[in-house]
């Protein structure tokens, strides 16, 4: 500090005014003047009549409602309707849970309980028999045993694959059970008409054990019970209300209210340690206090006014969902209070301070008002001081540690009021004050510190408590004194006592050790306008700026926090460090939340549009750490009771189809390579959040990255073969941290065609393919040599037999005779026997020749034979014209005449005939049987011979039948093939 | 008529109570009923209330022929009121049975404050209800007297719009009735 230019002043101050203390209304009424932001669910719209009994939510965070009419998911988007598969009117949902393995159990008022697992119900009935006492409860204890509960059957146990009754007759107290839960130390409290019956097993025997009247109970009849987080157990009754049973005393704490006359309680929920949500059957919904005994309704308005509560329910982001017999749905952020009732004159509360007791002071028409938020009598307390100015001209607010009130003013400088006696102090430029515009009072212990438009003042008092007056001492500071500039927006006392200044275009400025100075060198903030310091737990500062970014400071580093908070720059009004170490951030429009991971959560959706016209640094935290957000002609209270704020979105792939056609999904899912194309279905539930949800997923396998949408389903079409493994995750907005990640792995299997194994098949049959093939060509080979052989064989045979000297001779002996007889026929004689010769020399190289040859070639054989045997042998030839043109072997006839020939007598006794016919394919050569004594002997080549050619040229064989009187031969008929 | 139904109720009530059960009954209960509405006020009474409760249980049971009421401000009311509104050609009786939601000792004589609940049958739609009755004991036996009210839109019966200002929603009734021991 080069130049010590402190104005130091001592002055002496009497009090001028004592003011009588007014009260300005006093009520004794159960309703505080707090409301909440209650939002319509749009579940009526769709459903008008449809009654919503049950809310629940299962381990992925989605919402069950158990209606009259079937149960309903609804993902944030819509609402699904599940229906038993075997009724349409019997699906009255009067309770809903989950067990161990992720699957839903649903119970109805038919006494029916089904369970939905892969979206398909699957019917308890065989198991558990529906007595047609509706279910009330259906809960997995700690050991994996399925306890029911039934309105007038008792309760129910699981035991192996039965059910055990426990009722009336083994002492419970009643067998209407409202409500079934279950405590910490695993016993199973069951609400009745005759109070409450504790079940337990032990060794495997139920025991029972009974509260009632006696014992505390305010009524007998037990509409509802659940447990907070120590294990206590709260109890709606019929008349009446509510009250606590501690579980570790043993006793029954009932709740301070007067009389209660809103109906029986129907629900019950815990929303944070002692405070508790009421579902009543009279007047709707109402919030209790058991620390300040305050009783709140928070359906005031609209239809669910004077409605009958039915369901309620906390949700994991800590929403309260409620629901009435009029079928709404609604549901509300119970972090915010707004506090606008008190404010009657509507009037804007630029500043505040709250004190350690919880009230709040604020400047108030011609005085100052304190608003007891906790009390229910004394809302507002009214100081009249005539003399204080317009509440519009004052603009900080502070409460020292001493109890003093102080209050800066535009152009007036500051008021201190001493709440106790009444007693207003002015302290303005005249006494040594900097400037008479206070924006900004901030203190610790004796010091005061005063941000003005003019510099900056440190009040040093010296007898705060002195009860003639105070006295105390100014020091200034301004640019000169390393300020950096004049205009302050506010003055902040760290932990450390440090005081820390948001400057007008010099960024901040800090006063240590007895001096101020400039965060020399900071480029980052040096040229900005500051308007809001806050400290965190760990002790960082953080500092927000006009143009709407966030430092963090750290003790030697400082930190830009810009980017986390959004992109789109929103100008902050006031940053405060709240008792769990996160930082609140209060924008024109929004509000939000950074905690001290440094993940960022939008609280926009549970304040609406409320906190449109909150004053510049016009925040404070109460005693009970609550932070308090002037806004809004009015207050909004924000308690961020749950510790830490848990992103609790769990995002899963909710159905997958094929086709478009959904299907049943496995793990190790395998496709044909046909069914690819391919469509997941994902959920992510954030239902304050809903629509900053973005989806990022990716197919391995086929995406090479990952891909960003707001889509929740998509489709990949033409999937070529292969393993894969889809996978999601879901991120809040740009900044906030990414949730779990869901992945499903299948395969889409390659056709046959495209299978390792079926070339190696392939291979293999194309092998054997081949071996058959070449096998066969050889067997064919073979065969055509043979039959080469056979034919040469046969020519041969044949020659010989034709050049047979019998032949030879015979036909020579004939020929002599007939050359001396007629010497004609002797000519034709020769003629037929070279004939004869020709045609065997012609056809012995073919195969076949038609039966018209064959039959020709026989007749010169014929003629030959006749000329020797007369009249004695003959052959009768009938043949169709048709079989003539078929074919046959040649020589086959010549062969089978010669062989009857040869084998048979020819005289006259014994003439040979000889017929020839057709029949069908076939034809017959049959002759009478003559057999000689003496049979020259067989060679069998003649029959053989024609055998095997059959064989060789068709699969048609000939057939030979030989019986006392003829001997016949069948030959096939062949039909030349092209 | 009003006889043979209390036949049958004994026969129910033979059936349904072990013998060593303590049991009382009426047959002659006084109920009557009002209907105030904006245009008209319609007053009707009957004395043939039969009811039974058993002590030992806590049980009760009770029935009325809506056919026996009397009163009325005209004869077609009365015809009204039985065919068209309750149709006591389908649904003669109106019926209450159920349990005590009190355990008291009937052994004491004195007066009682006790919830009754059970169904409530009326135009053949039930309705499960609770409702506060006052019990005297003594020698004589017991004496019930209660009052409540019947919505007509919970038990489905439905008035002519012409009619609506004549007939109230809420219809009240008042019973009492003195059981004997049997």
């Amino acid at each position: 500090m080069k130049s010590m230019s402190c104005k130091i002043a001592f002055f002496f101050f009497s009090t001028k005014w004592a003011c009588p203390l007014i009260f300005m209304f006093i009520t004794h009424h159960y309703v505080a003047g707090q409301k909440l932001l209650v939002k319509d669910v749009p579940f009526k719209k769709d459903h008008e009549g449809v009654n919503i009994n049950r809310i629940y939510q299962d381990s992925f965070g989605l919402l069950w409602l158990g209606t009259t009419d079937g149960l309903f998911r609804y993902d944030g988007n819509s609402f699904d309707q599940y229906m038993l598969p075997d009724t349409i009117t019997d699906n009255i949902v009067t309770s809903i849970s989950q067990d161990g393995g992720q699957q839903l159990w649903v119970g109805y008022q038919s006494g029916r309980i089904a369970i939905l697992k892969n979206h398909q119900f699957q019917l308890l009935d065989q198991q558990f028999r529906p007595q047609g006492a509706p279910i009330t409860d259906i809960l997995e204890d700690k050991d994996g045993i399925i306890w029911i509960s039934t309105y007038g059957e008792g309760i129910f146990y699981q035991n192996g694959d039965r059910f055990v009754n426990i009722n009336l007759e083994d002492g419970l107290n009643d067998n209407y059970i409202y409500v079934m839960v279950e405590d910490v130390m695993g016993r199973k409290w069951a609400g009745t008409d005759r109070g409450i019956g504790i079940c337990y097993l032990e060794n495997g025997k139920p025991r029972i054990r009974t509260i009632s009247v006696e014992d505390g109970l305010k009524d007998n009849i037990v509409k509802t019970i659940t447990s907070d987080d120590d294990g206590n157990l709260l109890i709606g009754l019929y008349e009446n209300g509510f009250c606590k049973y501690d579980l570790e005393k043993g006793s029954i704490i009932n709740a301070d209210y007067p009389s209660w006359d809103f109906g029986p309680i129907n629900d019950i929920e815990v929303i944070q340690k002692n405070k508790i949500w009421l579902a009543t059957e009279r007047e709707g919904i109402f919030t209790f206090d058991f620390e300040n005994a305050a009783l709140n309704k928070v359906t005031e308005i609209g239809e669910f006014k004077n409605a009958k509560a039915l369901a309620l329910l906390t949700d994991s982001e800590g929403s309260v969902w409620f629901s009435d017999n009029g079928s709404n749905l609604k549901m509300t952020d119970p972090r915010f209070e707004f506090h606008t009732r008190f404010n009657r004159n509507h009037q804007e509360i630029n500043s505040f301070a709250t004190d350690p007791k919880g009230n709040i002071w604020y400047a108030g028409n011609q005085g100052i008002n304190r608003y007891n938020p906790n009390d229910i009598g004394n809302k507002v307390t009214h100081f009249s001081i005539p003399q204080l100015p317009d509440p519009g001209k004052v603009i900080s607010t502070y409460k020292d540690d001493y109890g003093f009130l102080w209050l800066g003013t535009y152009e007036l400088g500051v008021f201190r009021f001493d709440p106790v006696t009444g007693a207003l102090t002015n302290i303005n430029e005249s006494h040594g004050l900097a400037n008479n515009n206070v924006l900004s009072i901030n203190g610790h212990g004796r010091e005061i510190w005063l941000a003005t438009l003019g510099g900056v003042s440190k009040c040093s008092l010296t007898n705060p408590k002195d009860p003639r007056g105070f006295s105390f001492k100014f020091e200034n500071f301004d640019e000169e004194d390393g300020l950096g500039t004049i205009y302050i927006y506010q003055v902040f006392i760290d932990s450390k006592g440090r005081a820390w200044f948001a400057t007008h275009g010099r960024g901040i400025t800090v006063y240590e050790n007895g001096k101020v100075s400039e965060f020399g060198g900071i480029d980052d903030l040096s040229g900005n306008v500051i308007y809001s310091i806050a400290e965190d737990l760990r002790g960082n500062i953080w500092f927000s700026t006009a143009n709407g970014e966030l430092y963090q400071y750290d003790g030697a580093t400082f930190k830009n926090y810009t980017p986390l908070i959004g992109e789109k720059k929103k100008s902050i009004l006031s940053i405060i460090g709240d008792a769990y170490g996160n930082l609140i951030i209060v924008f024109a429009n929004g509000m939000g939340l950074l905690d001290e991971k440094s993940n960022y959560y939008d609280l926009k959706s549970g304040l609406g549009t409320s906190i449109t016209d909150s004053p510049l640094n016009a925040v404070d935290m109460d005693v009970n750490g609550n932070i308090w957000i002037s806004a809004q002609k009015g207050l909004i209270k924000f308690n961020q009771y749950k510790k830490p704020y848990e992103s609790t979105n769990t995002t899963f792939i909710d159905n997958i189809a094929v086709f478009l056609e959904k299907i049943d999904f496995n793990p190790g899912l395998r496709l044909p390579h046909d069914q690819n194309h391919l469509t997941f279905y994902c959920r992510s539930t954030l239902y304050r959040n809903m629509e900053e949800i973005s989806y990022k997923y990716m197919l391995e396998g086929f995406d090479l990255d990952w891909k960003v949408s707001k889509d929740h389903h998509f489709t990949y079409p033409k999937l070529p073969p292969g393993h894969y493994s889809f996978k999601v995750k879901t991120k809040l907005g740009n900044h906030a941290k990414e949730s779990n990640l869901a992945q499903f792995s299948f395969t889409i299997v390659a056709p046959l065609w495209q299978r390792p194994w079926f070339y190696l098949t392939g291979i293999c049959a194309l092998g054997i393919g081949l071996f058959y093939y070449i096998k066969s060509r050889e067997k064919r080979l073979k065969k055509s040599e043979r039959m080469q052989k056979d034919i040469i064989e046969f020519q041969f045979q044949t020659l010989k037999s034709q050049v047979n000297p019998h032949f030879l001779f015979n036909s020579f002996n004939t020929l002599i005779a007939i050359i001396e007889e007629n010497q004609t026929l002797a000519v034709e004689y020769v003629s037929k026997l070279s004939d004869f010769f020709r045609h065997v020399l012609t056809y012995r190289d073919k195969q076949i020749i038609s039966l018209k040859e064959e039959l020709k070639l026989m007749n010169d054989y014929f003629f030959l034979q006749q000329k020797r045997y007369g009249n004695n042998f003959s052959i009768e030839v009938n043949v169709s014209e048709n079989a003539k043109k078929t074919f046959i072997p040649p020589l086959t006839l010549q062969l089978l005449t010669e062989n009857a020939l040869k084998h048979n007598v020819v005289s006259k006794k014994r003439t040979l005939t000889i017929e020839i016919f057709d029949r069908g394919e076939e034809l017959y050569i049959k002759n009478n049987l003559n057999p000689k004594n003496t049979d020259t002997g067989s060679t069998g080549f003649g029959l053989e011979n024609i055998k095997n050619r059959y064989m060789l040229l068709s699969n048609k064989q000939i057939e030979v039948y030989r019986s006392d009187t003829y001997f016949s031969v069948i030959v096939p008929l062949l039909i030349k093939t092209a | 008529m009003a006889s043979s139904i209390v036949s049958l109720f004994y026969a129910w009530l033979s059936l349904a109570v072990p013998q060593q059960d303590t049991i009382y009954i009426t047959k002659s209960g006084k109920v009557n009923f009002r209907s105030n509405a904006p245009l008209e006020l319609i007053i009707g009474f009957s004395g043939d209330l039969a009811g039974v409760i058993n002590s030992d249980k806590h049980t009760f049971a009770f029935t009325i022929s809506l056919n026996s009421f009397d009163g009325f401000n005209s004869a077609l009311q009365k015809e009204h009121f039985r065919e068209n509104y309750l149709e006591t050609h389908k649904y003669p009786d109106a019926t209450f049975q159920g349990k005590m939601i009190e355990i008291i000792d009937f052994g004491k004589n004195g007066d009682y404050e006790i919830r009754a609940k059970g169904n409530f049958d009326i135009h053949g739609v039930i309705q499960e209800r609770i409702i506060k009755c006052k019990l005297t004991v003594n020698a004589q036996g017991i004496k019930v007297s209660t009052r409540f009210s019947v919505f007509l839109q919970d038990h489905d019966i439905q008035i002519p719009k012409v009619v609506h200002q004549k007939i109230a929603e809420e219809i009240l009734v008042e019973v009492e009735a003195e059981f004997v021991k049997r």
